[in-house]
């Protein structure tokens, strides 16, 4: 496969553009200001920029957007209807009748995507094996339904019935209703489709959220697909939460797997880096300049999980395991009134920006601390295109030292320091609450200030390897150019483990494989590659009330038979939560199945750099003291070349920061690999 | 050794997530549904004097009594003496414990071979052996009809706990022993959790600075807290509510609080409630303290302070001994949920002559609990399944009332109905929906409650049941009207069976048990009330009627 590609990554301040030759070069970047109002307005700036170009002329688009996940925050998806099964039209509204902040009197419930006047209660029952107590009244359901259809102008259906996910007999053939009796054309999301789980609400509320956002989706794409057809481009990808990209057809029926796609590029990048530099685990740190996000990388594989919320809303779709801080480079520091020192998580974002932007902004931000001490060169930021006001951050910082009776350096390092803290809280919340230890990990740095922060973050973490890719300011969108094809299936079933025939079990995931390959065969081209599929079983000991996923060889469970689901689940469960209960009973919940169609990439070109440039010195404070520290340009770095800390290295998009006892190296892909001595 | 600002940051973050990481732990492998599904526990670490330095995000009342459940045990074990291998339990509500089900468990955090502070957790047990199987039920006459009671005892955890003696006699006094054994293994793993992380953050900073900033963490919450109080008007504020008779205690029960603010402190006094009651509803000094304590932070509603003892020390509560708040040994302590409700209600009727604006009107702010038990005779085992149903909030100055919610004493959480059908294949819920009209009219509207009906499939199913208010709804506040009242019935072919607020009954097969839970109160008066969200409230079948939404007295379901 050798044609261009082209990735489009729309973020909250700017739309990203990298486009890839048919060597796997990088061969073209934007950046444009985001159109929030119409997102892809910007998209068409962004590819406006590479048109007419030889090079411009890609085959195909990969793209990640915040089109639903806007929809869900402002509450701008379609007129949806749900339909339930009788006597819990509440399903949405009582939800698991949780208060989150404990002493918030006044605490507001989530809002859920339906409204309660369009969720149509439909008579019918299964049992919890998932045979029929009350047959579907299909006279009465489709009353209701016509009824509601009268009064209002529902625009998609969520069906979402009891036990579904133990057979589907009354899902579908209420949809089939719907289709031949009420000629509905508009969208329908099954629960038994969109996540055959077990937990009614959580199931509800993911599929009411598939068919909220399902024709925003499709409206986008439609404009998007017109839109590049006239440039040119055949194919448009779409990446999803889980860090996998899905053909546009596929993204449109599973909308709600798009929800939290942004991040999920970036980390999707990083593991696939990973594996090409050898690295086995690592961590990914993308600060940007109101929050960081951090994600683990285990044997060149996302971590994912499906417990996660939006806006308070449960969706329980295979996302990325990404933990996110309120701390960026626009973070706010004050003294509180207690007398601590606080850095966001407000932030002075983008406008007015931090002091040193001289747009504004009056109270100080860690990009000001960073330039107070000396780290960001003034005259080179964004690529000289935008001076720094240091004697502004100066006197910013200068007056938050006075409060606290201590000097400048201090207090801006300080300022560093209590960010950093909190980015090595969001490190340890993927690694050490999970079983891992963050040592084990090499720290991937990207975002506009992760390379900034990311090896004084791993000093305090005992981690001592960092690795900065090239253009960390861009590397979402270079992450959506190298994502695989992946789909999860789920199913759940639940019963004990060991009365289980591992017959049974093979059963059950052949019969996921095959309509995960009728799906990949109906969507993908062979010419894509080999798929792979990833097995796994959601388990737990009798009486728990939450799952641990563990992967199964099925190899393996031919030969080793119940034991070695067992005998799985228990070293799991151990090296998760530090203990295993050798002889309870296990209990499984239900089989899941990943399939992964890897894209066919080159590898990444060999690093060249650009020009020579000796690093000049310039004084900065860090660790504790006054330093003489090396400023070089990236460009000007050769493979191979070593330099030790104090460095700072720069480039148009990121700063990377080489503190003392630490040696940077340059890798022959470009990536700079930053080692402690 | 003092403690810079910054330092003093990064101390608090990591100090804060060790006990967030504890519940995690305790939550993931806990057994019962109680406890993993409804959360009913907590988590705290604590230093060596017994002051909490940070606790999880759980449940507030447990948090009231953690320091003088540790100071009980110190009392008895000298910390020179404790080895990593020695583990503190107990549930004596005369001991700092909350009530026989919560056992509450500490470990001893070594660094630099010494005690330095202390991992607490506290979770609900399904079953401790009491007197009745399941919730509810009749009352014995004294503490002895709770179950096993456990004085603060030391025990070593490799010697005593796995298949060892204290293991075995508590298996042995449970009619759910796997459930309890397995939840205080949770309850250990959240402290083993605690050591591993205390380990490392020791490591990081040195044990000088950790508990000079522990120290200093709590000074600066005190500190964060006299400045919150400050900003309240001074002066003293009365305010009472009724926990009403019943089986067992012919007479009202009136709960009187003074509230003065002075200065910079805060004087919580119970010293006029009434004396100590026959009956199950008697409540701890640990959980009377912690209801004290949550209102009043409630009140302050500073998310930015971090919660630890440090926030208690401006507040001073007065519960006399022998008041229905602090009762004196051997009283019955068992239902206390809607006696410290009715506290906390009181406590709000004060604030709201004060502060009128940060108050919000009393919500169904009770526990109401549903439990079916069931002795299955092919596994010779009881299975009980137990949940906790919300009812609605009190609307605020600006703010409807949360519909379906907890309370603000007992943020749990309700087991999902296809959990409870495929844990226990005797029960099929018919319904669990939202109860229109049941929130208190007003300019803002009280929450809704909520009703949950369950089929019975099977002879020897026993349900148990209590409520917190019988003939007292939640008032509302300001011209607000009252929320509606809850209850529970028992339909078996034509007859309807009237549950009483703490009662148990036999079950057969065919009978559906209706349970409602109670709306909150309205605040303002309803002819204030938005056009438009009166019709939002129509349109969505909050209300069912005009006359629904403008009503000021309570729609009584039963």
């Amino acid at each position: 496969m050798t044609e261009y590609r082209v990735g489009v990554e729309i973020g909250g301040t700017f739309t990203d553009l990298v486009l890839l030759d048919e060597r796997g070069r990088i061969v073209r970047r934007a950046k444009v200001l985001s159109t929030p109002r119409a997102p892809q307005e910007a998209v068409f700036h962004a590819l406006d920029e590479i048109a007419g170009t030889p090079e411009g002329r890609a085959a195909v688009m990969v793209h990640g957007s915040t089109i639903a996940t806007n929809a869900v925050l402002e509450r701008k998806g379609a007129v949806t209807a749900l339909l339930v099964t009788a006597g819990f039209r509440d399903v949405l509204e009582i939800a698991r009748q949780e208060q989150t902040d404990l002493y918030d009197l006044k605490y507001q419930s989530p809002r859920p995507v339906v409204e309660r006047s369009r969720i149509v209660e439909i008579t019918e029952r299964l049992a919890p094996d998932g045979s029929v107590v009350i047959a579907l009244d299909e006279t009465a359901a489709l009353a209701a339904c016509a009824k509601l259809f009268e009064a209002d102008r529902v625009q998609s259906i969520a069906i979402c019935f009891l036990h579904s996910f133990q057979n589907e007999v009354h899902e579908r053939r209420m949809a089939e209703l719907l289709r031949n009796e009420l000629h509905w054309e508009g969208a329908i999301s099954l629960s038994c489709e969109v996540l055959p789980e077990f937990r009614e609400y959580e199931r509800a509320s993911t599929v009411a959220m598939n068919a909220y956002v399902k024709p925003i989706m499709d409206g986008y794409l439609g404009e998007i697909e017109r839109n590049i057809a006239q440039r040119g481009i055949r194919e448009l990808h779409i990446m999803q939460s889980n860090g996998g990209v899905l053909p546009a057809a596929q993204a449109r029926s599973h909308a709600v797997r798009t929800l939290l796609s942004g991040p999920a590029a970036g980390a999707t990048g990083a593991a696939y880096d990973a594996v090409r530099l050898g690295l086995r685990h690592a961590i990914t740190l993308d600060m940007g300049g109101t929050s960081t996000d951090v994600c683990r990388i285990a044997d060149g594989r996302i971590q994912v999980t499906t417990d996660y919320r939006i806006d308070g809303l449960p969706l329980r779709v295979p996302m990325a395991d990404i933990a996110t801080v309120g701390a960026g480079g626009g973070s706010l520091a004050s003294v509180d009134s207690g007398g601590m020192l606080r850095v966001g998580p407000q932030s002075a974002g983008g406008d007015p920006g931090p002091v040193s932007y001289g747009r504004g902004g009056t109270q100080p931000t860690v990009t000001d601390a960073n330039v107070v001490l000396g780290l960001i060169r003034p005259d080179l930021f964004l690529g000289g295109r935008m001076p720094l006001d240091v004697d502004a951050a100066r006197r910013a910082i200068g007056a938050l030292a006075d409060t606290l009776g201590l000097s400048s350096d201090v207090t801006s390092e300080g300022v560093i320091r209590v960010a950093n803290t909190s980015v090595g809280h969001a490190i340890r919340a993927v690694s050490t609450a999970r079983g891992f230890d963050p040592r084990d990990h090499v720290l991937f740095a990207y975002g506009g200030a992760g390379p900034l922060h990311a090896a004084l973050v791993a000093e305090k973490l005992g981690i001592d390897r960092v690795m900065v890719p090239p253009d960390p300011g861009l590397f979402s969108a270079f992450g959506l150019l190298v994502a695989d094809f992946t789909r999860d299936y789920v199913k759940s079933e639940m019963c004990d483990a060991s009365a289980l025939a591992s017959s049974t079990v093979l059963e059950r995931f052949e019969t996921l494989e095959t309509s995960a390959r009728a799906d990949l065969a109906a969507q993908i081209s062979e010419a894509h590659g080999k798929c792979t599929i990833r097995y796994q079983l959601d388990l737990r000991y009798v009486g728990q009330g939450f799952e641990l996923p563990v992967d199964v060889e099925l190899e393996m469970l031919r030969e080793g038979g119940n034991a070695y689901i067992e005998r799985s689940f228990h070293a799991e469960h151990k090296a998760r939560y530090g203990h295993a209960f050798g002889t309870a009973a296990i209990e499984l919940v239900s089989f899941r199945l990943t399939l992964a169609v890897p894209q066919v990439i080159p590898e990444r070109a060999p690093w060249q750099a650009a020009k020579r440039e000796e690093p000049i010195q310039r004084p900065i404070y860090l660790q504790g003291a006054q330093r003489s520290c090396a400023f070089v340009r990236r460009d000007a770095l050769a493979a191979g070349v070593a330099l030790d800390g104090p460095a700072v290295i720069g480039e148009d998009t990121a700063t990377i920061l080489v503190p003392a006892g630490w040696r940077v190296t340059v890798h022959e892909l470009g990536h700079l690999i930053l080692e402690r001595r | 050794m003092q403690i810079d600002a910054i330092e003093l940051n990064i101390i608090a973050q990591a100090l804060g997530c060790i006990p967030d990481e504890m519940s995690l732990s305790m939550l993931r492998t806990a057994y019962s549904s109680i406890l993993r599904e409804v959360r009913d526990g907590a988590t705290g670490l604590l230093d060596a004097e017994a002051n909490i330095l940070a606790e999880s995000s759980l449940i507030p009342v447990h948090f009231g009594g953690l320091p003088m459940a540790l100071r009980a045990c110190l009392d008895q074990f000298p910390v020179g003496d404790l080895t990593p291998d020695d583990v503190f339990l107990l549930n004596d509500p005369y001991s700092g414990g909350q009530h026989a089900p919560d056992f509450i468990v500490f470990t001893p955090l070594f660094a630099g071979g010494r005690v330095v502070a202390f991992a607490g957790t506290v979770a609900h047990k399904s079953d401790v052996g009491s007197a009745n199987v399941g919730l509810g039920g009749g009352s014995a006459g004294d503490m002895f009809g709770s179950g096993l009671i456990i004085p603060p005892i030391k025990f070593h955890r490799t010697r005593d706990w796995e298949r060892g003696l204290l293991q075995r006699m508590v298996a042995a006094n449970s009619r759910a022993p796997d459930e309890v054994i397995g939840d205080v293994n949770a309850q250990l793993a959240a402290c083993q959790t605690a050591q591993l992380r205390f380990d490392e953050i020791v490591e990081r900073f040195g044990i000088e600075t950790i508990t000079a900033g522990g120290k200093q963490l709590l000074d600066y919450s005190e500190r964060r807290m006299r400045e919150a109080i400050r900003a309240l008007p001074s002066g003293t504020f009365y305010g009472e509510d009724v926990l009403e008779a019943d089986a067992d205690e012919p007479k009202d029960c009136v709960i009187r609080v003074r509230v003065t603010v002075d200065g910079d402190e805060i004087i919580v006094d119970f010293s006029d409630t009434d004396g100590q009651i026959r009956g199950a509803r008697n409540a701890s000094l640990a959980s009377t303290l912690a209801t004290a304590y949550s209102c009043v932070r409630a009140i302050l509603r500073d998310p930015t302070i971090p919660a630890n003892s440090g926030c208690n020390r401006p507040i001073k509560v007065i519960v006399p001994e022998g008041s229905v708040l602090n009762p004196r040994r051997p009283a019955l302590i068992m239902s206390r949920m809607n006696t410290i409700y009715r506290a906390y209600d009181a406590l709000l009727a004060a604030f709201a002559q004060f502060v009128p604006e940060r108050v919000v009107a009393p919500g169904h702010n009770s526990a109401t609990g549903m439990s079916f038990s069931y002795f299955n005779p092919e596994r010779r085992r009881y299975q009980i399944h137990a949940d906790l149903i919300g009812g609605g909030n009190g609307a605020g100055s600006q703010n409807d009332g949360a519909d379906a919610v907890n309370g603000p004493l007992g943020v749990t959480l309700n087991v999902p109905v296809e959990a409870v059908e495929n844990k226990n294949p005797h029960l099929r819920v018919l319904s669990f929906r939202l109860l229109p009209d049941s929130g208190g009219a007003g300019r803002q509207r009280g929450g809704l409650a909520v009703e949950r009906t369950v089929l019975v499939l099977a002879d020897g199913v026993r349900l148990g049941y209590y409520r917190g208010r019988d003939n007292r709804p939640a008032p509302g506040m300001f011209g607000g009207g009252a929320g509606a009242l809850g209850g529970c019935i028992v339909t078996r072919g034509d007859t309807i069976l009237r549950m009483g607020s703490r009662e148990s009954m036999l079950l057969e097969t065919g009978d559906v048990v209706t349970l409602t839970t109670c709306g909150g109160g309205g605040y303002g008066t309803p002819d204030g009330r938005d056009p438009k969200r009166n019709e939002r409230d129509l349109v969505n079948g909050y209300v069912s009627s005009e006359a629904g939404a403008s009503t000021p007295t309570h729609a009584s379901v039963f």
